[in-house]
């Protein structure tokens, strides 16, 4: 409550107010950035985000958690970024996409999602499997049971087969 | 006050595997505390009982092999004098800790100069939660030989293995940005008194399954397992596994920067879940310094130190002399650095990079240069 009226007092800030308090959450060790950080910071989140990711001046870790926190905003500025990114040549910032579009547009990402399930990087293959594997419907697990099929690489075959096991126990 | 559960059934048999280091003062012996049943939907080990003779400096107790998905940690710690110096159910933290761990619960004496070493048989219990298989496997290592003289210098030796990063044993010692995270951690370990000597290791295992460390779900199996692999030459080292990346596909694949075992880590004792630190390389050709800076933070923790503040203080160490933040200025519920200077963000152990050139406060010092790993 003393919180929230202490944002109140403080009014929306500007994306540009936001660049240091987020890079300090984006810079933890540990962790990410929680949904529950990005709402305390207040407006402009999303555009300072969208900056963070794509400025080249900061550490590539930090940029990567930019687009993990992009995630848990479902915009079509945000989804119009991360598709760029995946499909984009930065083999991290691909991997990162695919979780955000996973867990900000759920089967709507799928469309997106299923061509990095062809990629020839294995390791975005794996990120796109975790990703998928997220999403809890039937869409998801057609999709990653008509992969694991054709998969040749034996540590991706494997990851598939694990997420298809816990997303049909769930 | 719960009753002991488990049937107790230990032996304690000294097996002596010193850690021959050369040119140390002092020796490690690994004891063997036997196994122990206890209930597989949960219960306690009852009192373990670990002998340290009378120039011990410090050691590692620990329970184990009850599995990645079950938890574990000390619930009671008895001292010598037969006084109860750490009871979980009060939740007193200030002079001894021992956080849940998946899987090996290593307990680290000294962790803070208020509950100093002292010779004579501690009593350690732990409490293990469901699904542990119905057994623990205890053992302790005893740092001997030179009592509480440590001074206020100490050596540590440093096993970095390269998995899936553009590093080799071969290219480490001359490729500029590796040398500079390596200038970076020495920096930061230095204001601790410690100095490191590093050897390099190609990583020989599956090189595929754990470039990206996958983390999702809270499932650290994968992170187990590497660690589970850290076998270096001499035992009393710390490992650094640098690897490509460690992702949370749980978070939205949120990538994590450097994750140690524990704390505190299994010091010198190889082959376990908790035998190591985890480091991101991602940064390394961008800002090699941050990639030191994570060394050197996780480093902390494996040697038993933790968050001096925690992101929302919710926590601090049991250190009288690390800086405690209280000052969440814009009431938002994080403590920024920004808002931690002078009070927090000058220290390694800060929940997120604060100053440019941290240091380790004088109570961390007097813990990391008495670990059973430094000499
Ligand atoms: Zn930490």
């Amino acid at each position: 409550m003393i919180a929230t009226f202490m944002l109140i007092l403080a009014g929306p800030a500007s994306a540009g107010e936001l660049r240091e308090p987020l890079m300090e959450l984006l810079n933890a060790y540990e962790h990410g950035a929680s949904a529950e950080d990005l709402t305390r910071l207040g407006d402009g989140v999303v555009a300072e985000l969208l900056e963070i990711a794509a400025d080249s001046g900061v550490p590539h870790s930090r940029r990567g958690r930019a687009v993990s926190a992009l995630g848990h905003y479902p915009e079509p500025r945000v989804r119009s970024f991360l598709d760029a990114q995946l499909t984009g040549s930065d083999a991290f910032l691909q991997r990162k996409a695919t979780g955000a579009l996973a867990k900000a547009f759920r089967d709507d990402a799928l469309p997106s999602l299923a061509p990095a399930l062809e990629a020839e990087d294995a390791q975005l293959r794996l990120a796109t499997v975790h990703a998928v594997g997220q999403l809890d419907s039937k869409a998801a697990r057609d999709l990653l049971q008509a992969r694991v099929r054709r998969e040749k690489d034996d540590n991706v075959k494997s990851v598939l087969k694990s997420t298809l096991a816990s997303m049909e126990a769930k | 006050m719960r009753a002991p559960v488990a049937a107790l059934a230990v032996s304690a048999a000294l097996i002596a595997i010193a850690a021959a280091c050369e040119g140390a003062p002092d020796e490690v012996e690994v004891l063997d505390l036997g196994t122990v049943t206890l209930s597989d939907t949960g219960g306690y080990s009852g009192p373990i009982e670990v002998a340290m003779p009378s120039d011990t400096t410090s050691a590692v107790a620990w329970c184990g092999g009850y599995g990645d998905a079950a938890l574990g940690a000390v619930w009671t710690l008895t001292d010598p004098g037969g006084a109860v110096v750490y009871d979980g159910d009060d939740g007193d933290t200030s002079r001894f800790r021992s956080d849940f761990l998946d899987d090996m619960a290593p307990a680290l004496l000294p962790v803070s100069p208020k509950l100093p070493m002292a010779d004579g048989a501690w009593s350690f219990d732990w409490f293990v939660g469901a699904g542990n298989g119905g057994s623990l496997d205890c053992g302790a290592v005893i740092r001997s030989g030179i009592g509480d003289d440590v001074g206020s210098d100490a050596t540590i030796n440093v096993e970095v293995v390269f998995v899936g990063v553009d590093l080799t044993a071969a290219t480490a010692a001359d490729d500029a940005d590796w040398q500079s995270a390596l200038d970076t951690f020495e920096t930061e370990w230095g204001t601790a008194g410690l100095t490191v000597n590093v050897v390099y290791k190609d990583f020989g295992g599956n090189v595929d399954r754990f470039t990206v460390v996958d983390v999702t779900d809270d499932d650290y199996s994968e992170f187990n397992d590497l660690l589970r692999t850290a076998d270096p030459d001499d035992p009393r080292s710390i490992t650094f596994f640098v690897v490509e990346e460690i992702a949370n596909n749980s978070d939205g694949g949120a990538t994590i920067l450097g994750l140690s075992a524990g704390p505190p880590g299994a010091a010198t004792v190889p082959r376990t879940s908790k035998s190591g630190v985890i480091v991101s390389g991602v940064d390394l050709r961008d800002a090699p310094g941050d990639v030191g800076r994570i060394m050197a933070h996780e480093g902390g923790h494996f040697l038993g130190l933790y968050h001096t503040t925690e992101k929302d203080g919710s926590n601090h160490d049991p250190l009288d002399d690390t800086p405690r933040c209280t000052s969440d200025g814009d009431g938002d519920g994080i403590l920024l650095a920004s808002e931690c200077a002078g009070s927090g963000s000058g220290n390694v152990m800060f929940w997120t990079f604060g100053d440019d050139n941290p240091s380790f406060s004088g109570d961390q010092g007097w813990v990391v240069r008495r670990n059973p790993v430094a000499y």
